[in-house]
């Protein structure tokens, strides 16, 4: 036999949010179409969970929190590469997870989910950035950059710089001066 | 590949309408969100540049063999005018050696491709060019210094 049927779309959203919600044990307030408020702060743990919970049901939670997130790992990874001392020896994968208080795998897929590339790369890019700055303004050498950048030598970085440039440093070195030559005389 | 904003524009400088159109495909199928437009020789990029003053491209991607002046010499003609200095310009060649490349991008060129038979390939060195251009413009990053060689 043949059903027919018809739905309210909001009521079935409302019923589903707040059976999700009660079940994880939030206090809430429906405050409008596509709004609601939550009276505590939510740890990021309960914030995933809801968010699987709801993703169930199409529903999508909209928020600054992934942005925050992204901005958040942008400005340490910054911070940290162009800090005046050498680059630490600790693993910025703990340290991103301690100054964001977030486990690293979760900031990790953040990341890339908004970004379409990984926080590795990012650092990679963001070193060798920096490498290039001090090689050309600060006519640093590459052993005094590989050391302050926290490389094992100058031919690893030398071998970073390549994969990632596609030329070795003396040669981005080179290409850099000749072109001033060129171009500003 | 989603943007922060939508409105890369991309302008490509080839002979070979054939190239344009794998170059559109790569486009549509990395869901890149793009303006995209082309020319087929220097006289005609030249204009183009005229005509959208307020619009420049962001990348420029160019075909070495470009008639009427060849790929280096256009990089030439625009990297010395100064309107034009925020495009970014990704020079390709079929073949490459070390000296052409070092040519390329002593004279302006920001990247250069050697251009793979494969269109898979393509596809990827081009999400690699647009992410890391993308970076560079979204961080903030000194243009200047984005020196790429992408080959195989």
């Amino acid at each position: 036999m043949n059903l027919r049927y018809k739905y309210n779309i909001h009521q079935a959203c409302k019923v589903i949010l707040k059976e999700q919600l009660q079940k994880l044990g939030i206090n809430f307030r429906i405050s409008g179409i596509g709004e609601i408020q939550i009276e505590e702060e939510l740890p990021a743990e309960r914030f995933k969970k809801l968010e699987d919970a709801l993703k169930k049901y199409g529903i999508e939670i909209i928020d600054d929190h992934k942005d925050t997130i992204v901005h958040q790992v942008k400005e340490v990874i910054t911070e940290l590469v162009y800090m005046d001392e050498k680059l630490p020896d600790a693993k910025v994968s703990s340290y991103l997870a301690k100054k964001l208080n977030y486990s690293y795998s979760y900031i990790a897929r953040v990341f890339s989910e908004v970004t379409n590339t990984s926080i590795q790369n990012y650092l990679i890019l963001q070193r060798i950035e920096r490498a290039k700055q001090m090689i050309i303004e600060d006519k640093m050498t590459l052993t005094e950059v590989a050391w302050k950048m926290n490389y094992s030598s100058a031919a690893h970085l030398s071998n970073q710089f390549k994969k990632t440039t596609g030329l070795t440093p003396t040669v981005f070195q080179k290409i850099i001066e000749k072109r001033s030559r060129i171009y500003q005389a | 590949m989603k943007f922060p904003e939508n409105n890369l524009n991309l302008l490509l400088a080839a002979r070979n309408a054939g190239d344009s159109l794998l170059f559109r495909e790569a486009i549509v199928e990395l869901q890149i969100n793009a303006e995209f437009a082309s020319v087929e020789n220097s006289r005609q990029l030249m204009d183009h540049f005229l005509k959208n003053k307020v619009n420049l491209p962001h990348i420029l991607f160019m075909e070495n063999g470009l008639p009427f002046c060849g790929g280096l010499n256009c990089l030439r003609e625009i990297r010395n005018d100064k309107t034009l200095s925020d495009v970014s310009i990704a020079l390709y060649s079929s073949w490459s050696y070390d000296k052409l490349v070092e040519e390329a991008l002593t004279n302006g060129a920001n990247i250069f491709i050697t251009k793979p038979n494969d269109f898979l390939v393509m596809k990827h060195y081009l999400k690699q060019i647009i992410t890391v251009f993308w970076q560079y413009h979204v961080l903030g990053l000194r243009k200047d210094f984005l020196l790429l060689n992408v080959r195989a």
